[in-house]
């Protein structure tokens, strides 16, 4: 097979952008033709902007939508940045997607727990929207949605929350580190909403993303309630600067963030000292 | 949208970096087409005081000084300092070290009631400031990089990692082969190691590199024959405020 | 069948016939050591030497390398051309091509990489013996040397001549052509090497040295000394990561996004845009430079990430040496 250029982006279209919060906004993007990106829930692409960079962004649509896939960003760095001033109808280089989701063929029949701190509900929401969709919904057991914020200020997806919130096949559970005017719900950071979980040991599985420091505390708090190493599914943040397993800023020991995660089963990385 | 505004002011320095600018010949019209520069002492006579994108020179040493800081970044949008004085504060900061009384009576003699001076501070140790452009004197591919990027919209960056970087990707040889002791391994990059490429030793003019093992440099220094009274001039020469010789630090 | 030999003076004359059709890439001095470059005169070739500044990599992975080019205006991305010229390089010791054959694994392998790949068309290596110096320890990590692996034609040094032997097609193809300078060998047989540094331990296994190796005080120790200038990485055959930063060209619509030799000491190495860096602590970037020697990453043949080419213990200004921090953990 002749190798080819493996950096040069995809021009694609910005079709809808929406201010979420002030340092979050969300892209509707459409590759040429309306081609499907192709992704599985939890992969990421490479996103360029024209005259700045490229960034590692996570897609947070399901693949189950077709014709475009959306991304949530939060602009904290210079290529983020400079996206948050773009508008709809305006051009993006994709490349990607790159590494591995989560494999939602492997849940099946299985009750979902997903735990989502701050922006960590990004990637999350892709899996989500995957066995939440109506027509795939009865595939598997229970969906228990746990998501933690800063304060209600910082929610994301606002409506869909909403949604997650009225049926009764999720069950959503909400907290915030800090509460401010007009919030009654829980306080308090997100491993406060694990003790009180009624699981099927045997049957379920949790999938948790969100700031480093959530990791640690998570995981003891979900082990202490039983669940094995492998029944733990996590995506790690790195810097995955080419998104081909040859940069190295995403290396985590041996292992290349951007070929075999960012979603990894926890008992492959519980040896990896430098994974959490 | 009509062109940025951009104005240089100068504070204590030798307003090498400006002239360092005009030099820029092949480019200077093509950068007045892009920008309308509005203040420019050393190329320019009328003053404007409307701008967006404020460049400053020098060290920040006197009460003036800081009155006149304050009121450039109250009026500018981006403030980025220039060059070494303006970043770290420089050679001028050396006399920091020193009894601030006897450099005004050296200076100054008997007037030196006249001329009230403060340590020399680095513009960003009085307002913020937005991105540097370090050197002494800046490098101008530096300078068209970090206007080319504040054009587009992006945040100029400068590199992290240590001159040796550049001077090795010249494969320049070593000057410590040489025994010459050289600030290169942990001065900033971006000069595409000027000096050690022409046969000097780095002086550190770029500032220090931000992650510093200070003991691993004086050891090495010190293998090289520097004595300690050598060593710390090598790091106050451009970055008195931004290590101390006196304390031992344990990593 | 009789082997051939060509005597010392007149590798200037194998060099100029090889530059009627190939760019030739030889060693030549620079003050006291010695550099990789394109040769004009042909004089300037050393076949005697210890080692160069950089490695070979130079030429298949540059310090700075375009890697898209686009247009503002446009907004069209494009892949920049890359050039493959024929070329013969000539004078090579075996660590080096086997730096070049490590970085192949890694570009080759997974996702392929043309941007590296296009450039290893066309090539022809002609290696040489070498006597060690005090920091080769190449014979520790597999690479003996009479391996001769890879190239196409190899020189063996002795009595002010070289055996020339043609390992492959092109190889013969060369040496036919040089005919006229060659001569009947007298000599077979290897001569026998003596490296001054080494592991205490064969290569075979050295995986495992690291499973215990996470805590061991070595790298705190050598974390002391260090001040991550990352010369280590830019100077081993077989460091290619690499960082990647766009330009546009002040005044035009012309934008280019390059790549750059980048160092897995700096504490940046990891930071992600939130501001957190992943192995914040010196002797975490020490330990998984060694570590990505000689235990993260080996080849299809399970052969380690070092090549012992000595060149991160040579130009280290604070004396650091892998073979000194991988006896300790031996």
């Amino acid at each position: 097979m002749e190798a080819k250029n493996i950096y040069v982006p995809e021009v694609a279209d910005i079709i809808r952008i929406e201010r979420m919060t002030e340092l979050e906004t969300f892209y509707d993007i459409k590759l040429p033709g309306g081609r499907d990106l192709g992704h599985e829930p939890g992969q990421f692409v490479e996103v360029s902007v024209f005259g700045i960079g490229e960034a590692p962004i996570s897609v947070s649509s399901s693949h189950l939508k077709k014709g475009s896939f959306e991304m949530v960003v939060r602009s904290v760095g210079n290529v983020t940045q400079a996206m948050q001033k773009l508008k709809a109808g305006d051009k993006l280089g994709i490349r990607g997607p790159f590494g591995h989701g989560f494999k939602t063929k492997d849940f099946e029949g299985k009750d979902i727990v997903i735990i989502a701190g701050g922006i960590g509900l990004v990637p999350l929401r892709s899996l989500i929207n995957t066995i939440i969709d109506p027509a795939e919904r009865k595939k598997y057991g229970r969906v228990i949605i746990l998501y933690g914020s800063k304060t209600k200020e910082e929610f994301l997806f606002r409506n869909e929350l909403e949604t997650w919130e009225s049926r009764n096949d999720i069950e959503y559970h909400v907290t915030v580190d800090r509460k401010t005017s007009g919030w009654n719900g829980n306080v308090g950071v997100i491993t406060t909403l694990i003790p009180d979980l009624k699981l099927d040991l045997h049957n379920t599985i949790a999938a948790v993303c969100g700031p480093p420091i959530m990791y640690k505390f998570v995981i003891l708090s979900l082990r202490s309630k039983g669940l094995k190493d492998n029944q733990l599914y996590v995506s790690l943040e790195r810097k995955m600067k080419c998104g081909v397993g040859k940069c190295g800023h995403c290396q985590i020991n041996n292992i290349y963030v951007c070929q075999e995660g960012p979603v990894f089963n926890y008992a492959y990385i519980e040896d990896l000292k430098e994974a959490i | 949208m009509g062109k940025p505004k951009v104005a240089f002011f100068d504070f204590t320095s030798c307003e090498g970096c400006q002239l360092s600018k005009l030099n820029l010949e092949n480019d200077l019209l093509d950068i007045l087409e892009l920008v309308d520069i509005v203040n420019f002492r050393e190329a320019i006579s009328n003053h404007g005081e409307d701008y967006e994108i404020a460049f400053i020179e020098g060290s920040i040493s006197t009460p003036h000084c800081v009155e006149r800081i304050h009121k450039i970044r109250r009026q500018a949008q981006i403030v980025v300092a220039l060059g070494s004085c303006a970043h770290i504060g420089g050679i001028n900061a050396i006399r920091n070290n020193m009894d601030q009384d006897e450099v005004r009576e050296a200076v100054y003699g008997n007037d030196k009631y006249l001329f009230p001076s403060i340590k020399a501070q680095a513009v960003s140790d009085v307002v913020k400031v937005d991105y540097v452009i370090p050197g002494c004197p800046m490098d101008n591919q530096e300078f068209k990089r970090v206007l080319s990027a504040l054009l587009t919209g992006k945040i100029p960056e400068i590199p992290e990692y240590s001159v040796c970087a550049e001077c090795k990707a010249k494969e320049n040889e070593c000057l410590y082969d040489y025994g010459v002791v050289c600030m290169g391994p942990i001065t900033r990059a971006g000069c595409r190691a000027a000096c050690p490429t022409n046969g000097h030793y780095c002086y550190g003019c770029r500032g220090l590199v931000p992650d510093l093992n200070k003991n691993a440099a004086k050891d090495v220094m010190e293998k090289y024959k520097l004595s300690i009274d050598q060593i710390k001039k090598r790091f106050y020469m451009f970055n008195t405020n931004y290590v101390n010789m006196e304390e031992k630090s344990y990593e | 069948m009789s082997s051939k030999a060509i005597a010392r003076e007149k590798i200037p004359d194998a060099v100029s016939l090889l530059k009627a059709k190939y760019r030739v890439i030889a060693p030549v001095p620079k003050g006291k050591t010695f550099v990789f470059k394109k040769i004009g005169n042909p004089q300037e070739v050393v076949l005697d030497y210890n080692t160069t500044i950089l490695p070979l990599k130079k030429f298949f992975l540059p310090p700075d390398e375009v890697i898209v080019k686009y247009n503002l205006k446009k907004r069209e991305y494009q892949e920049p051309e890359i050039e493959s010229e024929p070329t013969v390089f000539f004078g090579i010791h075996n660590y080096e091509l086997q730096g070049i054959l490590r970085l192949d694994y890694a570009f080759g392998t997974g996702v392929k990489d043309a941007t590296y790949l296009k450039k290893r068309e066309n090539n022809i290596f002609i290696g040489v013996t070498y006597t060690p110096d005090d920091y080769h320890f190449a014979e520790s990590v597999g690479i003996p040397t009479d391996l001769k692996e890879g190239f196409d034609i190899f020189l063996t040094k002795y009595n002010g001549h070289y055996r020339v032997e043609a390992l492959t097609d092109k190889g013969k193809n060369i040496v036919s052509q040089w005919s006229e300078f060659l001569e009947d060998c007298s000599y077979d047989g290897d001569p026998v090497v003596h490296f001054k540094n080494k592991l205490k331990q064969s290569v075979a296994g050295i995986r495992e040295i690291f499973h215990g190796a996470y805590n061991h005080p070595v790298w705190k120790e050598t974390s002391k000394k260090c001040y991550s200038c990352g010369t280590c990485n830019l100077v081993c055959p077989t460091c290619y990561c690499f960082d990647v930063s766009d330009e546009v060209v002040l005044g035009t619509d012309q934008g280019a996004r390059s790549r750059r030799w980048d160092s897995c000491q700096i504490l940046g190495f990891t930071e992600v845009a939130g501001g957190e860096a992943f192995r914040e602590k010196r002797y975490d970037r020490v330990r998984h430079r060694m570590s990505r020697k000689f235990a993260y990453i080996m080849d299809d043949r399970d052969r380690p990430f070092c090549v012992g080419c000595g060149r991160c213990i040579r130009q280290c200004t604070a004396d650091i040496s892998i073979t000194d921090v991988m006896n300790a953990l031996l």
